[in-house]
């Protein structure tokens, strides 16, 4: 494990957690994933990806309770943590900055 | 569906569903559940049964593949894994312990003879390598659907007239393309578009970018939904969609960009959409999508750059919609006989016009070069494995003595091989994963598609199970001869055996084969060298030496006639004077098109006085010192004078080719008469030489040459003769020309070598190359394989020879003891490959240059090379023969 890192796809899913805020569960994370970032994925990766992150403490989870929609069988819920979404941030920051330094760099060279 | 089915609500597989709850914990066993079912219900509303059933069974594969991990469905290793685990490692069947076991003896066994194993495993790799390559590229480029949605059908309509040119496509006009596209029914969509190049005013500088100009069928034909705001209307308004690059790298991806006005050269668009990232069409990656402007004029019929891409709807074919489309055709020719006519219209799928027959075939030709490398490769690790059978034959024997099954010894042949095999096929899908990672840097091949080629594992599986194969079964060849002999026999004459074992016979038989493959090989390298060769010596009636040609241009709003646009003469001057006022530049010139390019604007000539006329001449702009720079003849008159450009000169000036001026004037005198090019009156004041300046195969093109300041025009090519090796100066020359000029648009700068190779056709050197690795690859696998052959039979031959020097055999003796044989299979070798090479040579027919596919010379050096390899890989082990000590080898075994 990456300690307190969080890889690709992990951000995918967090970002994903966070998109969806009341209706993030598995089913709807891959229905997000596949539809926005253009890349198949399973429900395992997805709990896998989950798992990990509610071991870094970027996401919780509570099992809800029985829907009359899924035979009556529970859900689990996931929602994003304030350090999940200070990473989503961090990352973001530091994409922007690289970035710009490349435009910077293009317009010298320009 | 059938009836039974629709009957009752569909479910997940039941076995699926079962194994679920086997597999997953207590704890998790509800809610996994009811996601997979989610999942499935969701899937069966918007794909149907079939697929839903699919996915299922594909997320349970998954989420079981996951178990052993102790991730997924568990978070932490579980019971059920662990207890899964250790009940395989109990249940684990001996054989299984066995072969692990063999596979460490038989690795302890390659320990003692590194340098075989070492040289096996790299033959293998090399081969598989690639084929691999090869094959990947082939998969990637001819195989991997197109990134449109139902692209076969997709077709492009491809205008040609049989009385003009063949079939050479021509863009078409404006009204038979509003024609096509209004008035064919079988169509679902059509589009008509033609390319545009503007000029994006960024804070610093001008960018110049490539554009289409489409109607509002285009994106959709294609599939693309653009990532920010819409599409192209109908309405004719100035709107804008821009390419995810432009986008990026001026735009900052801004997410707000739609609305934005910008300014192409010097018009005012606003941003109505972003292009998606892997937004392409057909060959090119535009930047821009506009709206058409007001060049689609219905009314013009006969000029125009205008294609055409249409889709058809599921239930019609080509044939179908070609059969509309030649009606239509004959139709548009019976009403504008004037403009339409012979003028046909062919349906083209897309695929066909974006990988074209000639890159086909290139792939086909390299791919069978790579087949060629495999087997060789592959004989050569038979060769090997088959050297040191002499050497097992003993312990072989020993087991058998000692009453060892049939099976444990083919058992440890097997595993010996196995090893060799997995280490190679592991090294060769590694450095085949390599290569095409980096192949895009330096494969000076440019290949459509090229890009997409990654590495395709099912194309190394297939390659390492033929590896696997041979090598497994050469591994195996000599156990069976040994277990057929009797164990007392193989222990007495192990290493002194008088006959040669059945071993060194396959070892030289497949070593001839080899040697065929490899003057095969050598035969195609050959014949590619002499072609380069030839190109050295062609005469091209210029001189190509130190010579570098710029093709740049200069953007139109800004140069051009009129009021407030600068005439371009004045920039081609300040151009032409910033690189002769580079250190090393001994002159420089300005010509419209490049030598040896094919294309380039034609005209039609006339003299009214003689009623001579013809429609075929080239109008080149030119400036005074192109002849000198290019090393062409004048042979009459004068060259051009800067003072040639002035207005008020009494006639405008041109000077033409040889052959122009033989075709213009078959009679006369052509020096100071008059000619009307296009509709203007000139008079010739200078013949010059023709030279090679369309492509390498066809002949000089006629031209006429006029001063730039007659004709000012935006583009053209910079020719600069250096005193220095050209491309030392590129850097310096490139930076001078765009201080003198910041607007103008560098395209390409390469020296005429460079040039040379891409006239003689982009795919010549690739085939060159490629030749010439299999060639030497090859040769040195012969080295090799020829090496350990002789060695081999030399070392098994140690007594006999000791004994005959003990009897006083000459040394010349010896010698021929040890090559007779193996020389009578490299003469067989030889021959077999010489017949082979001689039968398949004329498929590289269409790379050749100047020279015939059975050219002698080629073929002698094919022959000759393999021959003196061969001869050289026999020195080695005469040297140990030869440096046999009787006393010792006769005291070698007690």
């Amino acid at each position: 494990m990456k300690g307190t890192k969080i890889g690709e796809f992990e951000e995918f899913v967090l970002l994903g957690v966070c998109q969806l805020g009341e209706e993030a569960h598995s089913v709807n994370i891959l229905e997000v994933l596949e539809k926005v970032a253009e890349r198949r994925s399973s429900l395992g990766a997805i709990y896998a990806a989950l798992d990990r992150l509610e071991r870094k403490g970027m996401v919780t989870s509570w099992i809800g309770q029985a829907e009359t929609g899924r035979a009556g069988r529970p859900k689990r819920h996931f929602k994003a943590t304030e350090k999940g979404v200070q990473e989503l941030d961090r990352l973001e920051a530091i994409r922007t900055r690289m970035r710009r330094l490349i435009r910077e760099r293009g317009q010298e060279a320009g | 569906m059938s009836r039974e089915r629709s009957r009752q609500p569909e479910s997940p597989p039941r076995l699926a569903r079962w194994i679920v709850g086997k597999i997953c914990s207590e704890e998790r066993r509800p809610w996994v559940a009811a996601d997979l079912e989610e999942l499935f219900q969701r899937c069966l509303d918007s794909q149907g049964s079939r697929r839903a059933r699919r996915r299922y069974w594909r997320e349970l594969l998954i989420l079981v593949w996951m178990l052993p991990m102790g991730r997924g469905l568990h978070g932490r290793r579980t019971e059920t894994a662990g207890r899964l685990t250790s009940r395989a490692l109990r249940n684990s069947p001996e054989m299984i312990v066995n072969s692990f076991r063999e596979l460490g003896f038989a690795l302890r066994r390659w320990r003692r003879r590194p340098a075989l194993f070492v040289a096996a495993v790299s033959v293998l790799s090399i081969g598989i390598a690639a084929e691999t390559v090869i094959f990947s590229l082939i998969s990637g480029v001819l195989l991997r659907p197109l990134p449109y949605p139902h692209s076969e059908r997709l077709y492009e309509f491809v205008r040609t007239n049989p009385r003009k040119g063949g079939s050479r496509p021509f863009s078409i006009g404006p009204g038979p393309a509003l024609d096509l596209k209004n008035k064919l029914e079988s169509f679902q969509c059509i589009s008509v578009y033609r390319w545009t190049s503007l000029f994006l005013n960024t804070p610093d500088r001008l960018v110049q970018l490539s554009g289409i100009r489409a109607d509002e069928d285009f994106l959709p034909l294609f599939g693309f939904t653009p990532l920010l705001g819409r599409g192209l209307t109908q309405e004719n308004e100035r709107g804008v969609l821009i390419s995810f690059r432009v986008w990026r790298d001026y735009y900052e991806s801004d997410p707000d960009v739609l609305g934005h006005r910008i300014l192409l050269s010097g018009v005012g668009y606003s941003i109505v959409g972003v292009l998606p990232p892997g937004f392409e069409i057909p060959n090119a990656r535009p930047d821009l999508v506009l709206p058409h402007d007001d060049e689609l004029d219905p009314a013009e019929r006969r000029y125009g750059a205008f294609y055409i891409f249409g889709r058809l709807p599921r239930d019609i074919d080509r044939e179908q919609a070609q059969a509309e489309v030649d009606a239509l055709a004959a139709a548009l020719e019976e009403a504008y006989p004037e403009t339409d006519q012979d003028w046909k219209y062919q349906l083209v799928a897309v695929f066909d016009r974006i990988v074209s027959q000639a890159d086909r075939r290139i792939l086909f030709t390299l791919q069978g070069l790579a087949g060629l490398l495999l087997l060789v490769c592959c004989i050569n690790v038979a060769v090997l494995l088959l050297s040191k059978a002499g050497e097992d034959r003993r312990e072989v024997a020993l087991r058998l003595a000692l009453g060892s099954e049939w099976r444990h010894i083919m058992g440890r042949f097997l595993c010996e091989s196995a090893l060799v095999a997995l280490a190679g096929v592991a090294a060769g899908a590694l450095s085949a994963w390599w290569l095409l990672q980096s192949l895009p840097y330096f494969l000076p091949l440019s290949l459509p598609r090229l890009h997409e080629a990654v590495f395709d594992w099912r194309v190394a599986a297939a390659c390492g199970l033929v590896g696997l194969a041979v090598t497994v079964v050469c591994g195996a060849i000599p156990a069976f001869s040994m277990l057929r002999s009797s164990p007392m026999d193989s222990i007495r004459d192990s290493r002194m055996s008088f006959t040669t074992s059945a071993a060194a016979r396959y070892g030289k038989a497949l070593v001839a084969v080899e040697l065929a493959l490899a003057v095969l090989l050598a035969s195609g390298a050959g014949l590619m060298m002499r072609t380069l060769q030839e190109l050295g010596n062609l005469d091209l009636r210029f001189n190509p030496d130190r010579l570098i040609a710029v093709n740049f241009s200069l953007p139109s709003f800004k140069y051009g006639r009129g009021e407030s646009r600068i005439d371009p003469s004045d920039a081609y001057q300040g151009l032409l004077e910033a690189a002769s006022s580079v250190p090393g530049v001994r002159q420089a010139a300005i010509l419209s098109d490049a030598p040896l390019k094919s294309s380039g604007i034609f005209t039609s000539w006339s003299r009214p006085q003689a009623g001579l006329s013809g429609d075929r001449v080239r109008l080149s702009i030119a400036s005074s010192e192109v002849f000198r720079v290019l090393g062409v003849n004048v042979l009459q008159g004068r060259t051009l004078r800067s003072s040639d450009g002035s207005p008020d000169r009494a006639y405008k000036a041109v000077v033409v080719s040889k052959d122009f001026a033989r075709q213009a004037f078959p009679d006369g005198e052509a020096l100071g008469a008059d000619i009307t090019l296009h509709k203007d009156g000139y008079r010739i004041v200078g013949i010059v030489d023709d030279f090679h300046n369309a492509g390498l195969r066809d002949d000089p093109t006629p031209v006429a040459y006029v001063h730039y300041r007659q004709k000012p025009q935006n583009w053209g090519v910079l020719l600069v003769k250096t005193e220095v090796h050209p491309q030392s100066l590129m850097g310096l020359l490139e930076q001078s020309l765009r201080e003198a000029n910041r607007d103008v648009d560098l395209r390409k700068m390469a020296s005429m070598e460079e040039l040379l190779v891409e006239a003689l056709g982009p795919r010549t050197r690739a085939v060159a190359l490629t030749s010439g690795f299999t060639a030497l690859m090859a040769l040195i696998l012969v080295a090799v394989g020829t090496f350990g052959v002789v060695f081999g039979s030399v070392r098994r031959r140690t007594r006999e020879i000791g004994i005959r020097l003990t009897l006083g055999a000459s040394r010349r003796l010896i010698v021929l003891t040890v090559v007779r044989r193996s020389l009578a299979l490299t003469a067989g070798g030889l021959v077999l490959g010489l017949a082979l090479a001689v039968a398949l040579s004329h498929s590289l027919q269409g790379y050749l240059y100047g020279i015939s596919s059975s050219d002698p010379l080629a073929l002698a050096g094919a022959v000759l090379v393999p021959l003196l390899v061969t001869l050289a890989a026999h020195l080695p082990p005469l040297r140990h023969a030869l440096k046999v000590d009787p006393v010792r080898t006769l005291r070698y075994e007690k």
